[in-house]
């Protein structure tokens, strides 16, 4: 599991290993405190199970990162 | 499966760890909603026997499971909770589905945007076309390495894929879909092709009311526009085209951006209308009527395209708005259309609804009384005496087209007016002089001596229209679709 980075100290942005949990689209979790607030599918960008809203700027973050969490997935999940 | 079933997942605590132990063989988690699971520990390829379980390192997102030889197995949340309820795990597949149905067909989108056919695209990635063509149907259960070789082989960046304006049709179809709904090639061209990055959707979704949505997947159904208006037309039922909606969009973009004084009424006389809107050399020209309108706070729209419709005036907070269309090039059509809509604002005709000319405004024939009254209403401010001009040009005449063009000249020479102007009405009324064709050339002929109406439009409507200091979205449509640098021409 990997924390990609954290937004203004308070997003959280993991991507991690899912190989057994069903899902081959690439997707990172976001979180809050240790309580996930959205997942982001990372080739569209759609969010899904949004508990609340995410700030613009940090969809922009995730955006301007959009090739390095793709190829971490890869790395994580594709590489065997 | 039942709603309450398929958003437990979004519902607070889901996929929060809250505790995590060994259970005997099991793993034991309890999330934050209260769920208590138990899942064999051998579910997740754990065979040693000896081995612990306690909550991960990541704010309860995960469970770190130890084995006797120190290694660890981190599992997540969803690799949990999809082992152990399988509307999740069904959820999830519906997910991918989903994703892989969006990646495949803006894929294709890409593809058909750079020309590319499947065999060329395929090769370059060392796949085969029907493997291609599977992925961009969303059927194949593609590598995200894949994607990433397809999107690189095309030139493109995976952010051609996320965002605003990720189609899942390509520019191409979308133009041919807008035809389809009745969208003119040239509007469509400039709309697809203008707006900045991130605002293709949301100025389409403006200008013709389509959902953003449905943008995105190719279909463009333009809603009723929710405005009162009358459609004036020769054919009884006449369409309502998503130009229409691009024209009230407009003017509202103008109306709550533009520099025009606020309208406080107007003389309906034309007499005084004309001393007030004439040039220094004493003529009414598209130039000048354009300026005292929009001087007196009435803003006149020069909208893109041909097609659709011929001119509109809308009521938007009570102030009157004009929408110009090009479906006749040249300056005096403009100039008449001008006047005719001016005519349907002064003698009140849109008190309580906008009005669209869907039929170009001619100075004769019509059986509509609002029509024909607009219409004396701007020969009597453009051309006045023309019944007296149009007598001196069919006597002059004498009956033969040959002479109609001289005549025209002349007659307007003497009075001081446009001879393509009165060539124009000329060519209408004085139906008994030659064929139309003839009469019609004469006055395309003389009309083109005053130029085109768009740039003038343009120029003059560029001076009330202070797009920097207007909303992003009215900023883009106004750039799109009226201010589109004809005047630029002129100068």
């Amino acid at each position: 599991m990997t924390r990609v980075f954290l937004f203004h100290d308070v997003y959280a942005v993991y991507v991690w290993d899912e190989r057994d949990g069903r899902h081959h689209r690439p997707h990172a979790h976001i979180c809050v405190r240790g309580t996930r607030i959205a997942t982001v599918f990372l080739e569209t960008l759609d969010l899904y199970d949004e508990s609340e809203r995410i700030p613009k700027e940090l969809m922009e973050e995730i955006g301007a990162r959009q090739e390095d969490l793709v190829s971490l997935w890869i790395e994580v999940n594709e590489n065997e | 499966m039942s709603d309450q079933v398929s958003l437990r997942w979004e519902q607070a605590g889901y996929s929060d760890v809250a505790a995590a132990a060994r259970q005997g063989s099991d793993v034991g988690v309890e999330f934050a909603n209260g769920d208590v699971v138990r899942i064999p520990a051998a579910t997740f390829g754990v065979t040693d026997p000896d081995f612990d379980v306690e909550p991960g390192p990541d704010e309860g997102l995960n469970v770190r499971v130890t084995m006797s030889d120190g290694r660890t197995i981190d599992l997540s949340w969803t690799q949990i909770r999809s082992a152990h309820d399988p509307f999740f795990a069904q959820e999830l597949r519906r997910r991918d589905a989903e994703q892989s149905k969006k990646v495949g067909l803006r894929l294709k989108a890409l593809r058909e945007d750079r020309n590319l056919n499947q065999r060329s695209l395929a090769e370059a990635v060392s796949m085969s076309a029907p493997q291609l063509s599977k992925i961009e149907s969303g059927t194949s259960d593609l590598r995200v390495s894949t994607v990433q070789s397809l999107v690189r082989a095309m030139g493109a960046q995976m952010s051609d894929l996320a965002g605003p304006d990720a189609l899942e049709v390509s520019r191409k179809n979308l133009r041919k879909r807008a035809e389809q709904a009745g969208v003119s090639a040239d509007v469509m061209d400039r709309l697809v092709s203008f707006p900045p990055r991130g605002f293709l959707v949301r100025t389409l979704s403006q200008a013709f009311g389509w959902p953003q949505e449905a943008i995105v997947e190719g279909i463009l159904e333009t809603p009723q526009l929710n405005v009162a208006m009358r459609l004036k037309a020769h054919h009884p039922d006449p369409l309502q085209s998503p130009l229409i909606h691009l024209a009230y969009e407009a003017a509202r973009a103008v109306r709550s951006g533009s520099s025009a004084p606020l309208y406080n009424g107007s003389s309906s006389d034309p007499a005084e209308i004309r001393s007030q809107a004439k040039d220094a050399t004493g003529r009414v020209t598209l130039e000048s009527l354009l300026d005292w309108m929009w001087g007196r706070g009435i803003p006149v729209v020069p909208l893109l395209g041909k097609s659709g419709f011929s001119a509109a005036v809308w009521s938007i907070d009570s102030v009157p708005i004009v929408v110009l269309k090009e479906a006749r090039p040249l300056a005096v059509y403009w100039l008449f259309d001008l006047a005719h809509e001016l005519g349907h604002i002064v003698l009140r005709h849109i008190s309580d609804s906008s009005l669209v000319d869907i039929d170009a405004p001619r100075p004769d024939s019509s059986t509509d009384t609002d029509e024909n009254a607009a219409s004396a209403f701007a020969l009597d401010l453009l051309l006045p005496g023309h019944r007296q001009m149009l007598a001196d040009v069919r006597t002059q005449s004498r009956g033969s087209h040959l002479r109609f063009k001289f005549a025209v000249e002349d007659v307007a020479a003497k009075a001081g007016v446009s001879g393509g102007l009165l060539g124009m009405i000329a060519a209408y009324e004085l139906v008994d002089i030659g064929e139309d064709k003839d009469r019609w050339g004469s006055a395309s002929n003389l009309a083109k001596v005053d130029g085109h109406g768009r740039p003038v439009a343009e120029a003059v409507a560029g001076r009330y229209l202070p797009v920097e200091t207007m909303s992003e979205i009215d900023a883009t449509l106004i750039r799109a679709a009226i201010l589109t640098g004809q005047a630029a021409i002129r100068e």
